[in-house]
């Protein structure tokens, strides 16, 4: 089995008294696209920047490729050359925006003619290769981050760090940079992702957690299907499983993400009239007690999850392989992705 | 009044006239102050770097200790160095004093603390992306080094303008240690207070002049050196 990419273990960040950062346990997949997400102020640049060996931890482990970083007989220096972060607001050197992409190569005695070359052809990657020759700090933000990307690219880096990377990007390059990040794993990249937009996370990968606080939340809220948005009977639907076609209230149609809070869908042993406009029945595949509260899995075609309290729990009596039915209003899903029609 | 309008007309006919003596005790000037200020800059811009840049013990007290050398007389530097180099000193052998090489290793005494601190402070006014966009990028410390340098080259090269203006200006130094030995230690500044003790200050006039206008074209090509880079 291969080592993680990234691997972190009790880590802990402090600015004086501050702490901002303690992850108990965090790891990357090499050859995957992982997404921190997180409000602003939760820890994702000093988590990327520690990742980057750019800012070192106050204790706890990092490990990176399997090579654990804290160890004296590791050269930082050689690690860091085999990754990349790209900064949330990118600096640029007083230079072309060629030459700035051209930097990480020239800092790694590439030839100038090969590294030039290898320069435009990531600017053309991120579609900036009219730009080649224009000085990169006079470049709008959003162009700026693209020849940033380029720039990290043009590295053809093991592991990519990405702050916040499609912040102030328009959307046609939007979607050019999902794409372009999205395929990285194939061109044997490990990316991680920190970004305080969920759409943006799950457009670019399934794989997210949550950074509350400075601390990981291995699981997301829940409940995360991907499906198309469809119309029936004019009304806004879309089809998770054979037995679960799920009402919205939503301008959106087509390919989108579908997120369902656990906190809001409401488990019942019959099916009451109420204005919920989603009820499924369903079996109960798995029941974990959480502080308080009870996570339940019910099986309604696909697996869905109600936090429910323990209280409740008990007084429903519970039980693993029981019948129970699913409800939830149409309001209470979030949509990602998608289009306006 | 009259006095005062001759000594005026004949240092502008010394200057017009490329008076030899002007014109060697000028270049003299140029060539000390440069070489103490390419010297001071070698050591004091990697120094600069360093304290600026670098995280360790007792950095705030060597910045106290740079900032307070930035205060020394050049009587003070002067004189400790007479007291080396003199025949009796501790390098007398090396029979230095009254030489050009003496008043070279005064200013650059002068202006280490200078330029170095002028360096540090233009290293951390540096936007702190610069070096950590160097370093996610595979940059070594050198290669880190020369791109904060280039970032931020005005404010650097304003520090090595600083260090040449006042070695240029300085009178103290080059008095004591050069001795104001006529075509080989009399500088623009020590021809100066030698011409006004005799009384003759058409000489140190026109010197004075001589001295304004390097001072003029100094900071003009600071003013060019520090310009919006344009296209690349």
């Amino acid at each position: 089995m291969t080592a993680p990419a990234v691997e972190v273990r009790g880590l802990v960040k402090e600015f004086g008294s501050r702490r901002v950062l303690d992850v108990q346990h965090f790891a990357v997949v090499p050859g995957s696209v992982c997404a921190v997400v997180g409000p602003n102020g939760s820890g994702k640049t000093t988590l990327l920047s520690i990742l980057a060996l750019l800012e070192p931890p106050s204790s706890g482990s990092v490990a990176l490729f399997g090579e654990d970083v804290s160890s004296s007989r590791t050269d930082a220096r050689r690690l860091r050359r085999r990754m990349v972060m790209v900064h949330e607001e990118p600096w640029m050197f007083h230079t072309s925006a060629l030459g700035n992409v051209a930097y990480g190569l020239s800092a790694r005695g590439v030839d100038r003619r090969l590294s030039r070359e290898r320069a435009a052809g990531a600017l053309e990657t991120v579609g900036m290769s009219h730009a080649a020759a224009w000085p990169a700090p006079r470049l709008s933000a959003g162009e700026k981050r693209r020849v940033a990307i380029a720039r990290a690219l043009a590295i053809r880096p093991e592991l990519l760090l990405l702050d916040e990377p499609l912040a102030d990007v328009d959307a046609a390059s939007v979607m050019r940079l999902e794409r372009i990040i999205r395929e990285l794993p194939c061109e044997g990249t490990t990316v991680l992702v920190a970004t305080h937009r969920l759409d943006i996370a799950l457009g670019l990968t399934d794989r997210c957690v949550g950074l509350m606080s400075g601390a990981i939340a291995e699981a997301l809220p829940g409940n995360h299907f991907v499906g198309t948005i469809e119309e029936e009977d004019g009304e806004p639907v879309v089809r998770l499983g054979p037995r679960c076609t799920v009402r919205l209230a939503t301008p959106l149609r087509g390919p989108a993400h579908v997120m369902i809070d656990p906190r809001t869908i409401i488990l019942s042993r019959s099916v009451p009239p109420s204005s919920a406009r989603n009820h499924f029945p369903g079996r109960i595949t798995a029941l974990a007690v959480e502080g308080e509260c009870v996570r339940v899995t019910v099986d309604v075609g696909v697996p869905m999850t109600a936090l429910i309290t323990e209280r409740s729990s008990r007084e429903m009596h519970l039980h693993l392989g029981e019948e129970v039915s699913v409800l939830f209003k149409a309001v209470s899903l979030a949509v990602y992705g998608g289009r306006t029609e | 009044m009259n006095w005062t309008l001759d000594q005026f007309t004949e240092a502008f006919r010394l200057l017009t006239t490329m008076d030899r003596e002007v014109l060697g005790i000028a270049a003299l000037s140029l060539g000390l102050a440069t070489a103490s200020t390419v010297l001071a800059t070698l050591a004091g811009v990697p120094l600069g770097l360093v304290i600026g840049l670098g995280r360790f013990r007792g950095k705030r007290l060597l910045t106290t200790v740079l900032h307070a050398s930035l205060a020394l007389p050049t009587v003070l530097i002067g004189l400790v160095l007479y007291s080396v180099l003199s025949r009796r000193g501790l390098f007398g052998d090396a029979q230095l004093l009254y030489t050009r090489t003496a008043i070279v290793i005064g200013q650059f005494i002068l202006i280490l603390p200078l330029i170095t601190a002028l360096t540090q402070a233009a290293a951390e006014g540096v936007d702190r992306r610069v070096r950590l966009t160097a370093m996610t990028l595979g940059a070594g410390r050198a290669r880190q080094a020369t791109t904060i340098l280039s970032e931020g080259r005005g404010t650097f090269l304003a520090a090595i303008v600083a260090g040449f203006g006042r070695v240029f200006g300085e009178v103290g130094i080059s008095m004591m240690l050069g001795g104001n030995i006529r075509s080989y230690t009399r500088t623009v500044t020590t021809a100066i207070a030698l011409q006004t003790a005799k009384g003759e200050i058409a000489l140190g006039i026109a010197l004075g002049i001589v001295l304004l206008a390097f001072a003029l074209a100094v900071n003009l090509l600071l003013v060019w050196l520090r310009r919006k880079p344009e296209e690349p």
